[in-house]
Formats: structure tokens, C-alpha cells, sequence
């Protein structure tokens, strides 16, 4: 840990960091965001009707990817699937296609008056769907009488993932997903800027050297700037993914958590800001910061995992779980991290070298 | 497709992320500079 101060002055890692954010900046930017479906007309039917499902999709490639298209409706209840496949499709562009299904009447008793699944594949954009979208209903109408048999169709898929690197696509989030790369890696620095203030307190404490001190104190400056800018990237996202400010911003522990936390630290520095005896003020702060990251793990990462957020890893859940799923997103989330890390030890090592400087003036 | 699929917020994201490591330089910048008049003043004396 000590070898911190005697790297500052070394360049290899200042451009290692510099490298790895502008790996994740490019990459979280090119990548597309895969195929799905934004919205499907009509959403029900009549068991016995001709329909045509008038399809619109995301980042979906239905002109290219021509006859390899199977589009089907599916509806699960346990020991049974009831697939239903289209007879005809009809792309009108990339992002629209027209699906024709002529469904079977009467329908089987576990499958009237139920929401099918709508499942689409291509050899290009792979397997996606739009769960829990087309309600069959029993067809009542007397004129009716012909019978339209059910065609149990076999889907065979052979790629469930898109031929092309992507990220994912979730509603709600769309292209906001990229932000894990650029909001989450903030907290992170956050997190690990204060960890290492954290420890160079105690050797503070046990060593009574003041270039510990001083590096304990930069670290929590950085830290805190890296806390504010997670703080306004957060709320830009949120107000548009999980709606009105106003309407989380107070009531979700984790966004709580953090404000708690970043005011506590503002008043590490109001402390030290107030003490003129420099042995009292390092003393003093030192023990203060110490329990101020007690404080701030359990703010930031116990209390929202007990209770009810928005964000992930709360309620007893892990975190990262919808994203720990998908490799792509972590070979761009990682480095992320790291490098953000690197560039806020950098921004840190040049702060406490002006420090040193400045303690040797007034020597 | 643009402003359905909220790229402009990524792009907001990032703009906040540049303004305030641009703002942390300045004042990190005034400082250093008040650091340098505090030698300039004692190589006077």
C-alpha cells in the first residue's frame, strides 16, 4: 500500500488508465444495441380470424435477413406449449415486417382467453421477443361454423443470439444502457478512492507521518468529485428511464445513501477546514474519516440491499444481475472501472505532490 | 430512431462527466497557481 507515493511519479500507469477509458468510451458508443420488438399490431385477436400481425422492430435487419425470418406466438402453461407459426411474411423494411397467422378455432381450453408470447428469428439478429403481447380470445361470433385445426408447428432455431456484437436490448433503458459504462464506473472510483483514504488513515494513525495524511485527505477530494458527477449522470438517467425526478430522487435508499454520504464527507473537510494545529487536524480527521467509510458502506452498499431501490442489487438481490449475463457489456464494463479508477489516482497523485510542495514552502 | 432509442442522454452523460473533470482542472489549475506565486513571493525575500 505504501508503494502508492513512490508511484506517483511514474507514467506507466497515468497512460494505461488513459488507454482503458478510451477503450470503454469507443467501444460503449460503436457497439449496437441488438434486435427487439418495440411494438406489434394488433394486440387481440379471435380464435378462427385471419390476422396480420403488423410488426416494428429495433436495431432488426427483416429486409436482409429475407427468408430466414420465422416469426411464431407462443403460450406456455406447464406440460404444454401451444406454438403457433405464421403462414406468410411480409417484410416492408428493415425494422417492419407483416406477419399473417390464421388461428385455429376452437381453441384448446388452456389456451382461451390467454396472452401469447410473440418470437421472432433470423439468422441475423438471432432470437427475440415480446413476452406477453396477443390476447386470443374465444370466438363467439355464430356465423362461424367452420372449424380451422391447429397447426402445432416445430420451430427450429439454430442461433439464439445475434450474428453481430451487441449489447442488449431492454425497454425502458434502450441505448441508455451504455450509461453502465459511464455512470456505474464513477461510484466505483468513489468507492475505491475512499477505501485507500480509508487505509492510509490508519497508517496515519499508527505512523504519525503527514504525507499519509495529506494522501488520505486528496483522495477524499477526488472521491468526492467522482461522487458528484455519479450523482448528476445518475439523476440525467433516471429522470428518463425511471421517470420524474421528483419522484424518486429522495425515496430511493441507494440515491439517499449516496447523498448522506457525500454530505458527510463535505464535512470531513468543513473539520479539518476548522482545526488551525495541523497535528490536531490530521488526528482529527484521520479517526473522523475512519468511520465516516464505515458509515459510507453501509449507506451505499448494506442499507439499499435490505431494503426496496430501484437500482439493482437491492432487496437481497445481487447486484449486476441483468447485466452479469452478457459478456459484452463486461469486457467494456471493466476496463471501464479500471481506468476511471486509474484516472482518479492520477488526478489524486498530482493533488498530493502540490501538497508536498506546499508543506515544503512553509517548512 | 435517435431520440426513441434516449441516445441523447448517454451523450448528456458523458457532457456532464467532461464539464466537472473541467471544473475540478480549474480550480485544481488556481490552486497551482497560488502555490507558484507563494515560491515566486519567498525567492523575492
Amino acid at each position: 500500500m505504501t508503494g502508492m507515493l513512490r508511484q506517483m511519479n511514474k507514467l506507466w500507469w497515468k497512460l494505461l488508465g488513459a488507454v482503458l477509458v478510451l477503450f470503454s468510451l469507443s467501444a460503449g458508443l460503436l457497439l449496437p444495441t441488438g434486435p427487439g420488438i418495440v411494438s406489434a399490431l394488433p394486440s387481440v385477436a379471435f380464435s378462427g380470424n385471419q390476422i396480420a400481425l403488423d410488426i416494428t422492430g429495433y436495431n432488426t435487419h427483416f429486409i436482409s435477413a429475407d427468408a430466414s425470418t420465422q416469426v411464431w406466438l407462443r403460450h406456455q402453461v406447464p406440460g404444454d406449449t401451444l406454438y403457433l407459426c405464421a403462414q406468410s411474411l411480409h417484410a416492408e423494411g428493415q425494422d417492419h415486417i407483416v406477419a399473417h397467422f390464421a388461428l385455429p378455432h376452437p381453441m384448446p381450453e388452456e389456451h382461451t382467453n390467454k396472452v401469447f408470447d410473440l418470437v421472432v428469428n433470423n439468422n441475423i439478429d438471432g432470437t427475440f421477443a415480446l413476452l406477453n403481447h396477443l390476447t386470443i380470445r374465444a370466438n363467439e361470433n355464430d356465423s362461424l361454423n367452420r372449424s380451422v385445426p391447429i397447426d402445432n408447428c416445430r420451430v427450429e432455431v439454430s442461433n439464439n443470439d445475434p450474428a453481430y456484437l451487441s449489447l442488449p436490448y431492454r425497454i425502458v433503458l434502450y441505448e441508455t444502457i451504455r450509461n453502465l459504462f459511464f455512470h456505474v464506473p464513477m461510484w466505483f472510483v468513489m468507492t475505491v478512492l475512499l477505501l485507500l483514504s480509508f487505509v492510509y488513515s490508519i497508517y496515519f494513525l499508527r505512523k504519525g507521518a503527514f504525507k499519509h495524511d495529506y494522501l488520505a485527505a486528496e483522495l477524499v477530494n477526488v472521491a468526492l468529485l467522482f461522487g458528484i458527477l455519479g450523482f448528476a449522470t445518475g439523476s440525467l438517467w433516471g429522470h428518463y428511464t425511471w421517470g420524474n425526478l421528483g419522484d424518486w430522487l429522495l425515496r430511493d435508499t441507494k440515491v439517499l445513501g449516496a447523498l448522506i454520504a457525500l454530505l458527510m464527507y463535505l464535512a470531513y473537510f468543513v473539520l479539518r477546514g476548522s482545526l488551525q494545529e495541523e497535528e490536531k487536524r490530521a488526528r482529527l480527521g484521520a479517526v473522523y474519516n475512519i468511520f465516516a467509510f464505515v458509515l459510507f458502506i453501509v449507506f451505499i452498499y448494506v442499507l439499499p440491499r435490505m431494503t426496496e431501490s430501484l437500482h439493482p442489487g437491492s432487496g437481497g438481490n445481487p447486484a449486476f444481475n441483468i447485466y452479469d449475463v452478457d459478456d459484452n457489456m463486461r469486457w467494456i464494463f471493466y476496463p471501464a472501472v479500471i481506468g476511471w479508477i486509474l484516472m482518479g489516482l492520477w488526478i489524486t497523485s498530482i493533488r498530493t505532490r502540490m501538497r508536498f510542495i506546499d508543506a515544503r514552502i512553509k517548512e | 430512431m435517435r431520440s426513441n432509442g434516449l441516445l441523447f442522454i448517454v451523450i448528456g452523460v458523458l457532457v456532464i462527466i467532461f464539464i466537472g473533470l473541467v471544473l475540478y482542472l480549474l480550480l485544481l489549475d488556481r490552486k497551482l497557481k497560488k502555490l507558484e506565486q507563494s515560491i515566486n513571493t519567498e525567492e523575492h525575500e
